[in-house]
């Protein structure tokens, strides 16, 4: 996919959710414009560690102040994503620093405020009030129902794909 | 060779329709005459005729197969290929020739046609347009009345207002683990993750390859089905019921669609299908014209996905499978697997 497009999903996507979707999304090396665009950041490590869980912030600003104090300074025009992914060994260079970056982030203070957060978060879900519109069941809509929409669907795939039926009833 | 019949499915023999024209032709007989222009092949048993324990005389004898001379037991294997498959082995030298003819041919023929075609590009391809109805002719003026209103910038994201997702529930994962058996030992594939996701925040999830990106995600979204995952993952405090993956969503990496549904169409099934049974068909048509307007689909509502070849873009294609998801109206959390990535399917398989 090229720039233009890849800019213009992460764009939707930022729409979502202004509208109050929540969404967890995986991504390769996104660019300047494309990164910016993220809230929060889960960053992972070879063997599935955590290195970074939190907040972005403009112009990348609080994810540049946590590799700053952790020795890793990444120059003011460069792509902190792409700073950071070298900075911890998953590119082609080796990682900056001693130690690390997945027991750096076990020590963090910002791990400990992450522990808290969920602990608040979930304190405040448990006193909200219940919501009874939640769906139950493993599926939205009854049997019956599911067997008549694909039914549908499938006659319509039919009708539309004229070659396999012909073949199938001229041919063998 | 064995590669091209198991393919193409079948040699024609000599002598029939397509065999001149057919590279295989040449190439199973030049194959053919190789091997059997150096053996001799023996009569024996019932291939004699008359045979029996009492008949000792070749030359009261009379071989079956087809290239025998009388007197002879003895079968010439250049004879019998010829006689019985018009396999000449004087011919394998002219067959390697035309072989190589073809060959060349099909390379000038490729090279001078992937200049003209292009095939599978991930720019502007065929697109096919289903006539509008009534009903549709109707829902895309309003679609383009829409669009020209936001592109004037009357109604700056009021899309986004109208198109609102009221669940405030949070996604929580502490000291989550996921192990998997691999050769009798347990392989740790995420280690210790700690996380949250909260609704009207859109969260990133990055890492080299291989750093469990895509299991994370399975593992959150309920997919993984081996393994062992420790830790609790909540939704509010408590545990995933079985309603979890109603209320979720999750975009693959690979956009697999029915091919010959419209856009629109797509949307509809996965709103009827996915939302709760008690909202009308027409709340759900109103929702799916919602997120094809959120999604800036309204040029291609009506077209069929189609193949790449024929058929929407890659990047039209992935704007499909986020609609078809949303459409499913996911009102705890929204999986993606590598948006901007935008892998054809067609290659990827």
């Amino acid at each position: 996919m090229d720039s233009q497009s890849a800019y213009n999903i992460i764009r939707f996507l930022r729409k979502l959710a202004q509208a109050g979707q929540a969404i967890l999304c995986t991504i390769h090396q996104p660019n300047d414009s494309l990164f910016e665009q993220f809230d929060r950041l889960l960053l992972l490590q070879r063997g599935g560690q955590t290195v970074y869980f939190g907040e972005i912030g403009e112009d990348a600003c609080v994810l540049r102040d946590y590799f700053k104090r952790n020795g890793a300074v990444c120059p003011p025009h460069n792509n902190p994503a792409e700073f950071m992914l070298e900075a911890i060994g998953a590119g082609s260079r080796p990682r900056v620093g001693d130690r690390d970056w997945a027991d750096i982030w076990r020590d963090s203070p910002e791990l400990e405020e992450v522990k808290k957060q969920i602990t608040r978060l979930k304190d405040e879900r448990k006193a909200a009030p219940l919501d009874l519109k939640a769906g139950k069941g493993e599926y939205a809509t009854p049997l019956m129902y599911q067997i008549k929409v694909v039914l549908r669907r499938m006659n319509l795939t039919f009708w539309r794909s004229p070659n396999y039926g012909i073949f199938r009833h001229v041919c063998c | 060779m064995v590669g091209t019949v198991v393919f193409l499915g079948q040699v024609f023999p000599p002598n029939e329709m397509f065999a001149n024209n057919s590279p295989l032709a040449y190439d199973f007989s030049s194959l053919m005459s190789n091997e059997f222009s150096n053996i001799n092949l023996t009569c024996a048993g019932n291939n004699l005729i008359p045979s029996g324990p009492t008949y000792t005389d070749i030359a009261n004898q009379v071989c079956t197969l087809q290239g025998a001379i009388t007197g002879t037991d003895l079968v010439v294997g250049s004879d019998y290929i010829s006689k019985t498959f018009s396999y000449f082995p004087k011919d394998i030298w002219r067959n390697f020739g035309i072989i190589l003819a073809f060959t060349l041919l099909f390379l000038v023929l490729n090279g001078l046609l992937s200049e003209v075609i292009l095939y599978g590009a991930s720019g502007r391809t065929i697109t096919f347009f289903q006539k509008e109805n009534k009903e549709r002719k109707a829902l895309n003026a309003a679609l383009a009345k829409k669009r020209s209103e936001r592109k004037r910038g009357d109604t700056h994201d009021s899309e986004a207002e109208k198109l609102s997702i009221e669940s405030k529930r949070v996604l929580t994962w502490e000291a989550l683990n996921y192990d998997v058996p691999v050769k009798g030992k347990k392989l740790r594939l995420l280690k210790d993750i700690y996380g949250y996701v909260k609704p009207g925040e859109l969260t990133a999830l990055m890492g080299a390859s291989g750093a469990g990106k895509t299991t994370l995600l399975d593992v959150l979204a309920n997919r993984k089905n081996v393994g062992v995952i420790t830790g609790d993952v909540l939704i509010d405090a408590k545990p995933r019921g079985i309603e979890f993956q109603r209320g979720t969503a999750y975009c693959e990496q690979i956009d697999v669609h029915e091919d010959t549904q419209t856009v629109r169409e797509a949307l509809r099934f996965s709103a009827y299908l996915r939302q709760p049974y008690h909202v009308s068909k027409e709340e759900k048509d109103a929702y799916v014209e919602q997120v094809i307007s959120l999604l800036e689909m309204e040029g291609i509502a009506d077209a069929e996905i189609g193949n790449p070849v024929v058929g929407l873009s890659v990047a039209e294609r992935k704007r499909v499978t986020i609609g078809v998801e949303l459409a499913a109206k996911p009102e705890l959390l929204l999986f993606l697997d590598e948006p901007s990535s935008g892998i054809l399917y067609l290659i990827s398989l």
